[in-house]
């Protein structure tokens, strides 16, 4: 295997819940609990789950958007947690992401010009003119083509996958390695998805990135991920090779995934696993296995224990007791 | 070389577009403009004669009490002698002065008091926003007789200052709701992940995306300062060496000609009331085209 370029050590994030008119503090939401990853240089790594799994939270702690709880987070090798001011700015030069909303992540009021040109004019103390060299460029490789039409307009003249191509240029201009996409798809219609997702895998190999990529859609998840980790409230409980665990699903919850699916041939019929509507509180630590109230196959441990990560061979790990 | 087209999509447009699109917007741009003319107009009136038609100095010499309308004095004399319409015309002059001055400076104060206060958070946004609570929550016309007591000599400038600075809090407040909200959206995250510091933030960020607000709240600040310093005056407040609006009221006033010299009364209570509309009306037809929630969808 290739290296390692992110490593997170019992990763945790608790998001503190106040209520009443004192906000006073109430507890926390347990958003991410205890998560190791190990991201090989080179691939992209999937990130699936549904809302409220701590998917978009995981991303934003690698981006440093936010603070962890504890845990520790390394990038090649280096905590990227107790960072100087100084050394913050190359972290940043290094790690960037794609947002889902293309009609949020750019500004309003700033052209395509000064929103690409930003990551350089920080990271490098450049002015704002002179830099049409760079911008064109990253333009033509976002496939925003003939490039300089697009500088000077303004997000409301532009399309919805034009925009996520002017935030995709916006992030490689400063040549990162790392790259965390959350949904960068699911807001743009589904006849331009394909030609988005083609350009982040083509960029992938052109400038040699690494994706973090995280999705909702297994079937994006398929097309686009060497590697397949799959959330629930806050815990990995199943991770692998992403055509292993999409044909081999181990863990209850990513076979219901899997079956929610839908399959485009009105003949054939798959057994929809039907979940019930029972949930696991966040605000309390998982001390039992978080799929628990809506498991089809749970059994007596899975209420007094949480289950461990273990190795089910070909490198496909799952958090289940009945596995 | 400008490679490709720049567009203008500035505030000076937006500007344009909610003033012109509403007839009452019209209407407050009309009156400002009449308003502004008589504010030119008034020195060339003065150097008429300055002993007849100075506002405070020029005397009619054949007049010695409050006369109506006539040829030499189109809307009559004071007491003393003095021209009204000559009143009125400085009068002009003062409250541009004052609204405007005012108007910028309680913008300018709220707007990086609300930047700073929703950018930040924390301690910093509670300590700014519990001045701004004492603030709101004294009465200001109390408050500002109080401050203006301090003072020896309330000339025009001091009670600008004290205008100023004691108009911010609604400014702030909004701006920091508005500053909240925004702070959160992705491009602002965006730029975080670029490795933008706080102020470039604030500044790039931020900031242009409140400036429509900002202006918004100029010109209800600019309606305040004209009928705060007019009912100082009128209260006797407001500096006596000036012949303002709100001065020439409480001249009036004192000297028992309230309803029997009408010619002095209603051209500054019109006045008053005439500019301080004018600007509100502004305000009203920009807001449709600013608050998103007024917008048509």
């Amino acid at each position: 295997m290739s290296d390692v370029i992110v490593k997170t050590t019992n990763l945790t994030k608790n998001f503190p819940a106040k209520k009443g008119i004192f906000r006073r503090s109430n507890g926390c939401i347990y958003a991410v609990h205890d998560v190791n990853l190990e991201i090989p240089e080179g691939k992209i790594f999937g990130l699936v789950g549904e809302s409220g799994s701590g998917k978009t939270t995981i991303g934003n702690l690698l981006v440093r958007l936010i603070e962890p709880t504890c845990g520790r987070i390394q990038l090649n090798g280096q905590d990227i947690l107790d960072l100087k001011k100084s050394e913050e700015i190359h972290f940043r030069r290094k790690v960037q992401m794609i947002f889902q909303d293309p009609y949020e992540s750019l500004n309003p009021r700033l052209t395509v010009y000064e929103t690409v040109a930003e990551p350089l004019i920080i990271q490098e103390k450049r002015s704002m003119h002179g830099n049409e060299k760079e911008l064109l460029y990253a333009l033509e490789s976002a496939g925003l083509t003939p490039p300089q039409d697009f500088l000077y307009r303004y997000p409301h003249e532009l399309s919805g996958g034009q925009r996520q191509r002017v935030a995709i240029a916006r992030a490689l201009i400063i040549r990162p390695k790392f790259v965390v996409a959350d949904e960068p798809v699911s807001m743009l219609d589904v006849s331009i998805r394909v030609s988005v997702l083609n350009l982040m895998l083509e960029l992938k190999d052109n400038f040699g990135l690494t994706y973090l990529f995280i999705t909702h859609d297994l079937s994006i998840a398929r097309y686009m991920c060497d590697w397949l980790i799959v959330m629930y409230q806050g815990k990995i409980v199943e991770s692998g090779n992403t055509e292993e665990v999409i044909q081999h699903p181990l863990h209850p919850y990513t076979r219901a995934l899997i079956s929610a699916v839908p399959i485009p041939d009105p003949m054939v019929k798959r057994r929809r696993v039907e979940l019930s509507e029972a949930m696991e509180d966040t605000s309390k630590p998982p001390l039992r296995c978080r799929f628990y109230p809506k498991c089809e196959t749970r059994s007596p441990i899975c209420e007094r224990e949480y289950p461990e990560f273990n190795d089910k061979g070909h490198a496909h790990f799952v958090a289940c007791h009945g596995v | 070389m400008r490679i490709g087209t720049k567009r203008k999509f500035g505030l000076a447009h937006l500007l344009f577009k909610g003033i012109s699109q509403e007839a009452l917007g019209k209407i407050g741009i009309a009156i400002i403009i009449l308003f502004g003319v008589m504010a030119l107009v008034s020195p060339f009136v003065i150097n008429i004669d300055p002993d007849v038609y100075d506002p405070l100095i020029g005397v009619d010499p054949l007049i010695f009490s409050s006369q109506g309308p006539t040829l030499t004095h189109p809307l009559g004399t004071d007491h003393l002698g003095r021209d009204v319409l000559s009143q009125l015309l400085k009068g002009s002059q003062i409250a541009f002065l004052v609204g405007i001055t005012v108007g910028l400076m309680a913008t300018l104060i709220g707007t990086a008091i609300g930047l700073i206060s929703g950018y930040f958070r924390g301690a910093t946004d509670s300590l700014l926003m519990r001045i701004t609570d004492i603030i709101l929550s004294i009465p200001s016309l109390p408050l500002l007789i109080m401050i203006l007591c301090v003072f020896e000599h309330r000339g025009i400038w001091v009670i600008v200052m004290v205008l100023g600075l004691t108009g911010w809090p609604i400014t702030a407040r909004v701006i920091r709701s508005q500053t909240l909200s925004l702070r959160e959206r992705p491009f602002v995250q965006s730029a975080r992940v670029s490795g933008a510091s706080d102020w470039r933030i604030i500044l790039i960020h931020i900031a242009p995306n409140v400036l429509p607000l900002t202006f918004l709240y100029m010109t209800i600040g600019v309606t305040y300062a004209i009928l705060t310093e007019a009912g100082l005056g009128f209260l006797g407040f407001s500096d006596p060496t000036i012949s303002s609006w709100g001065m020439m009221l409480q001249w009036c006033f004192s000297t028992g000609h309230t309803f029997k010299a009408l010619y002095w009364m209603i051209p500054p209570g019109l006045s008053i009331s005439l500019l301080a509309l004018s600007f509100y009306l502004v305000g009203y037809s920009l807001e449709r085209e600013i608050n998103p929630r007024l917008r048509e969808p």
